[in-house]
């Protein structure tokens, strides 16, 4: 079990650092503020994954577990989101909710770091205790804020992908960009649902979803962002 | 009077004219599972054992009540939908 609280996170954060790197990469060639927030959300996922093998290998840290709380629970879907609200949206949405989301994770930042902390409410439920849970912050009112972030960063998230996915296969256009999006959309619900068993007392189910999903989104976007040869679409001669 | 909408001329394999909308029905409806789960966790249907709620007393038992309405109605549209898009 050792080895799944501990080296899983570090290797989610692993892939998630260099899967920033690759889109930050990219930003810089073609500059699209979509590309700039996917990076910022993906360095907040490998933070939070760097947090769960910090405290897998050398345990409780009241400021890593702020910053796992910050990035890894709260802003890392939406700032995700985020991104693909720049991509879809108009402009002056996209503007706007960006506003809202940095006063928002403002907010977010300072209710995490003044919150009380009791580590020994790790164990209560559930859980053992050898995962991080939300269930350490006695201040009421921090927790209440993290499924608003992520249910924004979810339906935006996923939801654009699978939009994307739709849109190129109602004109069966782009069988690339098809099957990244569905590969990013499952990616991106793969920590939720981790997230869920998490709760229901499986253990490291959590982590195991974050490094499931990252990898797949990862493997969405290699995927979109590089086209299958022609010859895979072929045509059709319409009769009548 | 409106002219039924004329299927583009192009295809994808067949693999994956099969496999894509599956994958996009199954995509929106664990969209929906996620919302619910969502609002379960905040109306403390789930994990309660952690106090963790944003409502409580009576405008607990009335969202209760509405998002129970609600949302089974409309899971069952959708999936009614889905499906017939699907086998249509």
């Amino acid at each position: 079990m050792f080895w799944l609280t501990s080296w899983l996170p570090f290797f989610s954060a692993a892939l998630s650092f260099a899967f920033a790197a690759l889109v930050f990469r990219r930003f810089l060639h073609k500059k699209g503020a979509y590309l700039l927030f996917w990076g910022i959300g993906l360095v907040f996922y490998g933070i939070g994954g760097f947090c769960e093998g910090y405290y897998g290998f050398f345990g409780w840290n009241p400021l890593i577990y702020r910053l796992w709380y910050l990035f890894g629970a709260i802003l890392v879907a939406a700032w995700l989101g985020q991104g693909t609200v720049f991509l879809l949206a108009k402009p002056k949405w996209a503007a706007v909710t960006m506003v809202l989301l940095a006063i928002g994770s403002l907010y977010g930042a300072l209710r995490v770091f003044t919150a009380q902390l009791d580590p020994s409410l790790l164990t209560t439920s559930v859980h053992t205790g050898s995962e991080l849970s939300g269930h350490a912050i006695i201040t009421p009112g921090v927790r209440t804020l993290t499924p608003l972030f992520n249910l924004y960063g979810t339906v935006t998230l996923v939801g654009g992908a699978a939009y994307s996915a739709w849109i190129f296969w109602r004109k069966r256009v782009l069988l690339h960009r098809t099957l990244g999006n569905i590969l990013i959309a499952v990616g991106a619900m793969a920590p939720a649902f981790g997230g869920t068993f998490s709760r229901m007392g499986i253990p490291a189910a959590l982590y195991l979803g974050e490094l499931i999903g990252v990898m797949l989104m990862f493997a969405g976007f290699l995927r979109a962002t590089t086209p299958i040869e022609n010859k895979q679409t072929s045509r059709v001669t319409v009769s009548g | 009077m409106t002219t039924p909408k004329k299927s583009p001329d192009r295809q994808y394999p067949p693999l994956f004219e099969k496999i894509i909308p599956l994958a996009l029905i199954l995509i929106a409806l664990a969209i929906l599972i996620l919302i619910g789960i969502a609002v379960s966790v905040a109306l403390g249907w789930f994990g309660r054992s952690s106090g963790f709620t944003l409502l409580s007393g009576e405008a607990y038992v009335l969202v209760d009540k509405l998002v129970t309405v609600l949302f089974c109605r409309f899971e069952l549209c959708f999936c009614g939908a889905g499906l017939s898009a699907f086998f249509a």
